[in-house]
């Protein structure tokens, strides 16, 4: 039934990519060369990995977080090793099947600090500690002397340096996430008037027909879609980064994170087909500053902890695998007694990465990330040919 | 003292800049005294004579325009191209508009980098209380001009010479139809006595600019009154000599006035503007002005149902000193009740707006296009400016700003800086206490501390009640 479905979506995409304007946007992707490509997608927040990558091998998994798991108990994607994608993240399942998506499970991002600022300052800057001057994707497409483009209005760290980067974002409000309006509305707790108004316009907004959320949905896989068809260009960008905020999850964390995980997996859908026949030779790399408290919280959501897990996606990835040493969830495993314990470092994947998809040396490599030795597995296809 | 300086920087200011609350807390309230001088604006971009000029260019090619529309139209029938006509008109309003944009953009421009934040505020409510919508084409450029040549020069000085100054200013003159208000035994009146007095601006510097709805004048107040500054006027686009205000005699009501059970004897000839000037520095030295204004100053400033001892205390110095605004505004910033902690007022969108781009002291690469983008947004938040829509101004009362509407577009707008204004390095929460020290409540420090990244924590900051409140 699965493999049905499956082999369904693939005749679908066919017929996309047959429609006339995708065919002459192929074509000029052709013209575009092969050169590979680097989109770099961080998740601001800190996402909570055991969502999203469920280790459903692990006895203790229950034993933390019951009411978490049994939302999503049907419709999971199985993966290897006891692990199974959320439920909406179909398109990360798709790109499993075809060998195209590596999940690492309990990396961190380096970061020795549960503060979301500081944690993505380190996470951008790939340095221990953080440098809001110098980007690690910026040190990286300086190396392999690349255009590198950042969706964005201002020139997020990751590619803030000595490389000059693009920016580009549609002139549109940017949205007000559900997330934000929840933390407004605690805040306004001692002033009645400011929380009225607030839960009025919210009330509007809903009364709207949701219409503002389904925009809001969109606005992602909108960027995402955007960043493709920039990518795929005559002289297009070698990398670029896409951001996607409201992953701090504290509370009734279920239903948010479905809405979540489906606004990233329609941007991951969108991202390609934007790339199109430049797929191929792209590598999307997935991160978020930090992972989140093993057990559920008495509000239905997670804390801030400590390991989360890394996705490398795309045409160029030799995928279809779960990496990364698996600490378990055993009480006595846990790291400060709460978190899921790291066991490798994000850069070090990273690093691997862009050793074997834009050829940087190890001294290119030393500049990127300091003193950090890249794994030792085959993670692009054509690596080591 | 740094509670005090928090609130001379939010109540009578436009917030703080970073690095500004510690040098105000020395002395705060001398921090506001020195700050009490006239302000000064740049009238290169354009003045009253130059706003004339442009309104006589136009004149002319529109009556050039007249005499070849015969000739254009026989050219048609010959199958010629027709006249530029249409294109002349529209690049007037354009040129019209053009010039409004880049007087709001100076004068936002000012508001978010001034050192006199108090004297500005005070700028703000007297541009409001003598409010100017744009009615007509010339308005475009006349209503800031007002606030640019009348207020800003008198903001300290005597009531009376503002308020002269403001009813005489072009803008005042044409939005209330004062130009053509003529007196019925006047010389023009008896030529043609279709014509007549226009009460509108009588009407409203009774009721809005002076003594107040309930300040005690009759309909015969307002006819006198009418009558006194018939001829006052502004110059015709075709002359050459004059621009802006022209008293015309043979406008002007002949004979004495009574207002308010005063007499104004007749002045004949060329000083006959002085019998409307005498009346109105009456007006500004009545005890129904003093109390009307000192309490919507109070108001303004303070709370939006101020301390009664506070207005009298002003409203006594007013008629001590003849309506000085330095001695009023002394008494205002010395009394007890300016200073209680609890923070009273909502922020207008105006306030809002430039306090948040003085707290992340806005630089923008190109100042022009983002300040119009800043006049959109102050329109979707309900105070675009110039467009009060009504002689008696944006509402003066919190309530006015406080709709859900609009704190949804407060969220919106701050999201949107927060994204196009790049990251500062000062963390969220020392620029939280660069701003309030130590007044911002638990709840708000915990909020901002908790947000998931530093761009959610600064509109957070922004949003959070005490920045909406000052």
């Amino acid at each position: 039934m699965k493999r049905r479905q499956f082999i369904g979506a693939i005749g679908s995409s066919l017929v996309c990519w047959h429609s006339p304007q995708l065919l002459a946007a192929s074509s000029t992707a052709l013209n575009a060369g092969t050169r590979p490509k680097v989109v770099w997608i961080m998740l601001r927040g800190a996402m909570d990995s055991l969502h999203a990558v469920l280790p459903m091998g692990d006895p203790a998994l229950l034993k933390h977080r019951k009411n978490l798991v049994s939302a999503v108990k049907e419709g999971m994607h199985p993966l290897e090793r006891g692990f199974a994608l959320h439920p909406s993240l179909k398109t990360f399942a798709e790109l499993y099947q075809r060998k195209e998506l590596i999940t690492v499970v309990a990396t961190s991002s380096g970061a020795k600090t549960r503060s979301h600022f500081r944690a993505q300052d380190i996470l951008e800057s790939g340095f221990n500690q953080a440098d809001a001057e110098s980007g690690w994707l910026n040190r990286a497409v300086d190396a392999y002397q690349g255009q590198s483009l950042a969706v964005a209005h201002s020139l997020p760290i990751s590619l803030r340096g000595q490389h000059a980067s693009q920016t580009w974002y549609p002139d549109k409000f940017a949205p007000s996430t559900e997330d934000l309006y929840d933390r407004l509305q605690g805040m306004y707790a001692g002033d009645e008037q400011l929380q009225q108004s607030l839960s009025m316009g919210l009330e509007t907004q809903e009364k709207l027909g949701d219409m503002q959320a389904v925009k809001r949905h969109h606005q992602f896989a909108n960027l995402a879609l955007s960043c493709g068809k920039l990518m795929r260009a005559d002289n297009g960008p070698d990398c670029s980064m896409l951001e996607l905020d409201g992953w701090d999850t504290h509370q009734r964390q279920a239903n948010r994170l479905a809405r979540k995980f489906s606004e990233l997996d329609q941007g991951l859908a969108s991202l390609r087909k934007g790339l199109g026949e430049q797929w191929q030779n792209t590598a999307v790399i997935i991160a978020t500053e930090f992972g989140r408290t093993v057990a559920e919280n008495g509000t239905g959501g997670t804390d801030h902890g400590t390991a989360s897990a890394l996705f490398l996606a795309g045409g160029a990835i030799s995928g279809g695998h779960v990496y990364g040493q698996w600490p378990g969830l055993d009480k006595s495993r846990l790291f400060d007694g709460r978190d899921l314990a790291p066991t490798s470092d994000n850069r070090e994947w990273i690093a691997a990465l862009l050793a074997q998809h834009w050829q940087l040396n190890r001294q290119q490599l030393n500049t990127v990330f300091p003193q950090l030795s890249p794994v030792d597995i085959n993670l692009i296809k054509s690596a080591g040919v | 003292m740094i509670q005090a300086a928090v609130i001379a920087v939010n109540r009578f200011g436009l917030g703080a800049r970073p690095n500004e609350l510690a040098q105000v807390a020395l002395d705060p309230k001398a921090w506001l005294f020195k700050q009490m001088t006239s302000l000064q604006f740049d009238n290169q971009i354009a003045n009253t004579t130059s706003a004339f000029e442009m309104f006589s260019a136009h004149r002319k090619t529109r009556t050039q325009r007249r005499k070849s529309q015969a000739a254009a139209s026989d050219a048609m029938m010959e199958n010629k191209k027709p006249s530029m006509a249409a294109a002349e008109m529209t690049n007037y309003g354009k040129l019209m508009r053009q010039t409004q944009k880049a007087l709001l953009v100076d004068g936002f421009w000012q508001s978010v980098q001034t050192s006199q934040p108090f004297s500005m505020r005070l700028l703000d409510f007297f541009s409001n209380h003598f409010s100017v919508s744009t009615s007509t084409v010339q308005l475009n450029v006349l209503g800031p001009l007002l606030e640019r040549e009348a207020i800003a020069p008198n903001l300290f000085g005597q009531f009376e010479d503002l308020l002269i100054a403001v009813i005489k200013h072009p803008a005042m003159l044409l939005y209330l139809d004062n130009p053509y208000s003529i007196g019925p035994r006047s010389k023009a009146g008896k030529k043609n006595n279709k014509r007549g007095l226009n009460e509108n601006l009588a009407r409203e510097i009774l009721e809005l600019h002076t003594l107040g709805v309930d300040g005690g004048y009759s309909i015969d107040d307002i006819q006198s009154l009418a009558k006194a500054i018939s001829g006052w006027s502004v110059s015709h686009p075709r002359d050459a000599k004059q621009q802006g205000f022209v008293y015309r005699e043979n406008f002007h009501e002949p004979g004495k006035r009574f207002v308010l059970g005063k007499s104004y004897r007749n002045i004949y000839g060329e000083k006959g503007v002085r019998q409307g000037e005498f009346i109105l520095k009456d007006l500004a030295r009545h005890p129904a002005t003093a109390r009307f204004v000192s309490h919507k100053l109070a108001q303004y400033f303070i709370s939006d149902n101020p301390d009664t001892a506070l207005v009298n205390a002003m409203a006594n110095t007013w008629q001590k000193t003849n309506g000085n605004l330095h001695a009023v505004m002394t008494t205002l910033i010395e009394h007890d009740s300016s200073w209680q902690p609890e923070r009273q007022k909502f922020k207008t969108p105006r306030e809002f707006v430039v306090s948040t781009l003085r707290a992340i002291e806005a630089k923008p690469d190109k100042p022009r296009y983002f300040f119009k983008g800043i006049i959109y947004h102050l329109t979707e938040m309900g105070q675009q400016p110039f467009e009060a829509g009504s002689p008696a101004g944006y509402s003066n009362h919190s309530d006015a700003w406080t709709g859900s509407d609009a704190l949804m577009k407060r969220i919106d707008w701050v999201n949107k800086l927060n994204a196009v204004t790049p990251k500062s390095s000062t963390n969220v929460l020392t620029l939280a206490e660069q701003l309030f020290a130590d007044t911002l409540s638990e709840q708000t420090v915990l909020t901002i501390k908790r947000a998931e990244s530093a761009k959610q924590a600064r509109t957070l900051l922004f949003m959070s009640p005490e920045f909406q409140r000052r």
